[in-house]
């Protein structure tokens, strides 16, 4: 598998799919709550952080051309660190993983089927990724490719079918709940950026190594772009939105599409498409996670670490026992496990290792 | 690699077994009812009367030749209950059948329900998966009951699309506006507007036993429903609207306010309106508004707020007669003062109407103003609902009219 090398496409679908799986679940309604009639302007704003940030982040990797932050991380501190990094990483994975499709499944329960037990629609999830894996990480992202432009089509004909029904007047007022909670507490909406840490991960994958900041850029944007349109489309149709009380709000706006007479209750199409793209999440996230425990066990072709990792997804939409539950891990667990793993813990050992390389450079007297 | 496709068929096999497993629930049309409207009332003991209108399967007793005054197509089946979906749950134990409230095209409330409050149903409804958020709210201002029992589609085979047509008509006449429950729930849950309804009644179709003080200005666009001079079968009649303050009922809205409405909100696409003719007081020239723009600015004067709306209005003269000679370029003047005039005096009307009698923005000017604030706390403070009260308004109007017949061109 880490022979796999994979193309410009796969590499920004994988990390828009990330992207678009929590903007279906609730990430708009999340930003929303917590900047109201602002957040459009701090989606704009996170989209410049978040680019900045990884344009500095792949400063600090230049001196690794083909390696990954695992490869950083073993520079840095050797062997241990790099098996904590990755034990961490492959936790990360299966918590965001884990409570992702118990969201969605509970969603899916909801909508259209209620009899069904969540668990088992979960463990539907799970075996799927699992059977896409055994096929290798380059066929998951080449699936992933041709799943993307179906959720990008249906999120632009939400945009655009609701166009008619959009109150411009909700941008106002223009700072939400003020200059503060728009541009300082508005900094840790960067979380919705998380999937920066899948292109830390995936740059030994990269055909062209030299293409990791034209992908990591056309990545950022265009989920930025993504979110925007969907922050925008949520505000602009539903006042309750701004309070947090739209759970399904994605969904919620789909109900409302009409076109004309004839096509009516197209929401369905939505929900079939969205199931797509969670399988096509759930392959991916699974894929990294067995690539880095892979790495970590020098196993590359063992099946055992696919099974454990499943198996541990499966556990975590065990544990939240109701939803409000399954609403705080995702909002403020994951959301702080996301800023300090992915910002935090990553920056800190590519700041190190660029520092290690700067100064082992010196010493050789090639830098 | 034989292992490997021994695994992947293995974890297919599992995943196919699960299917199996019977825990998806399998609904038949056989176990079904389908809801084609819900009714809201209020009974004397304080009790929720919920009644449904369920449409009738082809061939069944009902759907043939039934000669009662409600739709053939449907049956109304009440129910007295403390919530919502314990009314269902009755319901289905009376019918044996599973409500399916999918294809639900009216939600009525009885004006008696909505003077209480009709807030904790309206998050239900909200909330109900199978409600669409796209169907009809409706405010009777007889009971729901009663409404849902006496609508026949006279000029339609099915109750569902009778509804669906019936809502089209405001798109002509201007004398009600359509709502969907999710328009309700936004205005509802909305900082900048109330919320408002269609208001409907049975109109019993006798112009005997009519009350003739009703139109007290005599023009036939002041009606509100079941007032219209109709003689004719006894059925719903859907005009003017029913006007909110919070989830509670403050007052209705009749033909030509709904108009003044629906021009101050630029929603409306036609309409035809009575204005009294300038050349002789008994008589009136009937208008068709064929265009009709609103810019409106809200100003903020020491704290209270000055509303200044810009309307343009293109209108038609559509009644005719023999003095059809007499539209000169003075006269075309003279009808457009007049015009202007009736037209600033009913708006001018409906927006007093609406800031000192009912104390409610229907007209969402909230969000005009919510521009001179720049963030969501000051404008919490501000609390515009409560001061759209202490309004003035300077409403400026341009009409241009111009007339088209197909024996002479003014």
């Amino acid at each position: 598998m880490n022979n796999s090398k994979i193309g410009f496409v796969e590499s920004v679908s994988i990390a828009i799919i990330v992207m678009i799986s929590h903007i279906l679940l609730n990430l708009p309604n999340e930003i929303l709550s917590s900047t109201a009639s602002a957040g459009p302007l701090n989606v704009i704003y996170i989209t410049i952080l978040a680019t900045i940030i990884f344009l500095f982040f792949n400063k600090l990797f230049s001196p690794f051309k083909g390696k990954d932050i695992l490869d950083v991380a073993e520079f840095v501190g050797g062997s241990i660190l790099k098996k904590i990094i990755s034990i961490i990483y492959t936790l990360y994975f299966i918590f965001v993983a884990g409570i992702l499709i118990l969201n969605f499944s509970n969603t899916l329960k909801t909508i259209y089927l209620p009899d069904m037990p969540t668990e088992l629609l979960c463990l539907v999830f799970i075996l799927i990724a699992l059977i896409a894996n055994q096929y290798g990480f380059k066929n998951v992202s080449r699936t992933n490719a041709i799943v993307l432009p179906f959720i990008i089509v249906t999120i632009i004909i939400i945009f655009f079918s609701l166009s008619v029904h959009f109150v411009p007047e909700r941008f106002f007022p223009v700072l939400g709940y003020g200059t503060n909670n728009t541009f300082v507490l508005g900094i840790t909406n960067i979380f919705a950026f998380g999937e920066i840490l899948l292109l830390f991960l995936i740059r030994s994958n990269y055909k062209e190594p030299k293409e990791s900041k034209k992908i990591g850029l056309t990545s950022i944007i265009f989920s930025g772009l993504i979110l925007f349109l969907s922050v925008t489309a949520l505000l602009l149709i539903f006042p309750f939105a701004t309070g947090g009380e739209g759970v399904l709000s994605i969904y919620m706006i789909t109900r409302s599409i009409q076109f004309g007479k004839f096509f009516q209750r197209v929401d369905a199409l939505f929900i079939l498409i969205w199931v797509l793209v969670f399988f096509a999440y759930l392959s991916v996230v699974l894929a990294f996670a067995i690539k880095i425990t892979n790495k970590n066990t020098k196993t590359p072709t063992s099946n055992i670490p696919a099974f454990l990792i499943c198996i541990g997804i499966f556990i975590v939409t065990l544990i939240p026992q109701n939803i409000a539950q399954i609403r705080f891990v995702e909002n403020v667990i994951y959301k702080y496990a996301c800023l300090i793993i992915v910002f935090g813990m990553s920056f800190i050992i590519l700041l190190l290792g660029y520092l290690k390389k700067n100064k082992k450079s010196l010493i050789e007297g090639k830098f | 690699m034989k292992a490997k496709k021994i695994l992947i068929f293995l974890l297919i096999l599992l995943l196919i077994l699960i299917t199996l497993l019977g825990s998806n629930s399998v609904n038949s049309l056989d176990n079904l009812a389908y809801v084609v409207a819900i009714g809201f009332d209020i009974k004397d003991n304080g009790k929720l009367e919920l009644s449904f209108q369920i449409a009738l399967p082809s061939g069944s007793e009902g759907s043939s030749g039934s000669t009662s005054s409600q739709s053939s197509d449907s049956i109304v089946t009440s129910v007295e209950c403390n919530t919502f979906e314990s009314g269902v749950n009755l319901v289905n134990s009376y019918l044996s059948k599973e409500l399916n409230l999918s294809h639900c095209k009216a939600i009525v409330f009885s004006e008696e329900i909505a003077f209480q409050g009709i807030g904790e149903y309206l998050y239900t409804l909200i909330n109900h998966v199978e409600i669409r958020p796209t169907c009809n709210v409706i405010i009777s201002k007889c009971n729901a009951k009663y409404f849902l029992n006496n609508s026949s589609p006279l000029l339609e085979q099915l109750s569902s699309k009778y509804y669906k047509i019936a809502s089209t008509s405001e798109k002509v006449t201007g004398y009600t506006y359509n709502i969907t429950l999710l328009d309700f729930f936004s205005d509802f849950a909305d900082s900048f507007t109330e919320c408002f309804a269609t208001l409907g009644s049975v109109n019993d179709g006798g112009s005997d036993n009519r009350d003739s003080s009703i139109s007290a200005n005599g023009t036939d666009d002041s009606y509100v429903a079941s007032e219209t001079p109709i003689d004719a079968q006894k059925n719903i009649e859907n005009l003017g609207l029913a006007v909110f303050k919070g989830d509670k009922l403050v007052g209705e809205l009749n033909g030509l306010e709904c108009i003044a409405h629906l021009i101050l909100t630029n929603e409306l696409d036609n309409a035809v309106i009575s204005v009294p003719s300038p050349f002789e007081s008994t008589n009136y020239i009937d208008l068709y508004i064929t265009d009709s723009k609103c810019k409106t600015k809200v100003y903020l004067s020491n704290g209270t707020p000055y509303i200044k709306p810009d309307i343009d209005l293109s209108c038609r003269i559509i009644s005719m007669s023999d003095d059809y000679k007499d539209l000169t370029e003075e006269n075309i003047l003279l009808i457009e003062e007049y015009t202007k005039y009736y037209i600033e005096r009913f708006i001018y009307d409906y927006l007093y109407k609406t800031a000192k009698v009912f104390k409610s923005d229907i007209t969402a000017f909230g969000k005009y103003a919510v521009s001179n604030f720049s963030t969501l706390n000051e404008w919490d403070e501000y609390n515009w609902l409560d001061n759209y009260q202490n309004s003035f308004f300077n409403v400026d109007i341009n009409i241009d009219i111009i007339s088209r017949y197909l024996l002479i061109d003014t």
